[in-house]
């Protein structure tokens, strides 16, 4: 959780303290175009509006210990890709966007914790192997 | 407690095969087939694909759209694990799906790193009228000066180690850990968990 939680802060401080690196670090994942991004401090985040909630609702569910639901995960990705598609046959609505974003925040970030656990609970146990024995 | 080489499974103390998926319990670990038949083998591929699509012109902008070719090339070498597992997606934990997923993202880094180079050179000209277009765009939208010079900076066409290290730096960074999400999410999605996986023991101490 330390790491989302540096990761949400780092979106946050990059406009609030001008940080290039930040904005270029965040420009490989996102298009952070101004227009569809919030501002702080009359700075753009360093990530768009539906990034910015998809981190926020990974940062809540692990603050509220939301379990994990394959059923809510399955939900809130066809909702976001109803949401994409909508935003260009119907219109493009700021809360839409990051409400959907939000939802696959909060559903993937059960799973995520979950796999980072087990995949370092792997690693754990094979002290002594070789990375091929590891991996295979 | 035995288990089995090849997919883990806790085995009998008199059993000569493994009952799911029908190795003989004293084949050797080694065995080559089967190490590459694992992790390595689909996060190569899954790693070449979103390494080459997070690279190419104009292709690699689907990376803005939620990191999507690495998440979805993470996604790519859980799939391909899942095809070599006798129990497919479904005997995949989600730890699995991590691991193939890190794997994808940090093969996926230097093919990136690697496929950037000679498309920088070709695309000289490209990237230098892509510039000056951006650059008009940026005039217009009054976009702070600092996210300005970097964004043209990142669009700039000249070749340097420090602009490579750099690149690749933030590519080990964020493609591992966006791909390992991208097989999470897949294992997540599609299969059924099967729990934790089997505890693997090294050789030495299986005996």
């Amino acid at each position: 959780m330390a790491g989302v939680l540096l990761w949400c802060l780092a979106i946050v401080a990059a406009p609030l303290f001008e940080i290039d690196l930040l904005y270029r670090l965040f420009s490989a994942i996102c298009h952070q175009l101004p227009d569809r991004s919030w501002f702080l401090d009359g700075h753009p985040l360093a990530v768009c509006i539906r990034c910015t909630a998809i981190y926020a609702g990974f940062l809540g569910a692990l603050v509220v210990r939301l379990p994990a639901s394959t059923r809510f995960l399955r939900i809130a990705l066809a909702a976001t890709a109803l949401e994409w598609v909508g935003a260009r046959l119907i219109g493009d609505v700021e809360a839409v966007r990051a409400v959907t974003g939000l939802l696959l925040g909060l559903a993937s970030a059960g799973f995520v914790e979950q796999g980072i656990a087990e995949a370092a609970a792997r690693i754990g146990r094979s002290r002594g192997q070789t990375f091929r024995e590891v991996a295979s | 407690m035995r288990t089995c080489s090849k997919c883990g499974v806790t085995l009998g103390d008199q059993a000569q095969y493994c009952m799911q998926c029908g190795t003989p319990v004293d084949a050797p670990r080694q065995a080559g087939a089967t190490e590459q038949s694992d992790f390595i083998q689909p996060a190569m591929i899954a790693g070449a694909a979103l390494g080459i699509l997070s690279s190419l012109p104009i292709v690699n902008a689907g990376n803005w759209c939620c990191c999507m070719w690495v998440v979805g090339g993470g996604a790519l070498g859980a799939w391909l694990l899942a095809r070599e597992r006798p129990g497919g997606v479904g005997a995949m934990s989600y730890g699995d799906g991590a691991f193939v997923g890190v794997l994808s993202g940090l093969f996926g880094a230097f093919v990136a790193t690697l496929v950037s180079i000679p498309v920088r050179l070709l695309t000289a000209n490209v990237l230098r009228s892509q510039q000056q277009a951006f650059e008009e765009m940026f005039a217009e939208a009054e976009m702070e000066d600092a996210v300005r010079e970097m964004l043209l900076q990142l669009l700039s066409p000249d070749l340097s180690f420090t602009t490579l290290l750099i690149s690749f730096l933030i590519n080990v960074l964020l493609f591992s850990l966006f791909a390992m999400i991208g097989g999470i999410l897949y294992v997540a999605i599609t299969g059924q968990k099967a729990g934790p996986q089997a505890p693997v023991e090294p050789a030495a101490k299986s005996d």
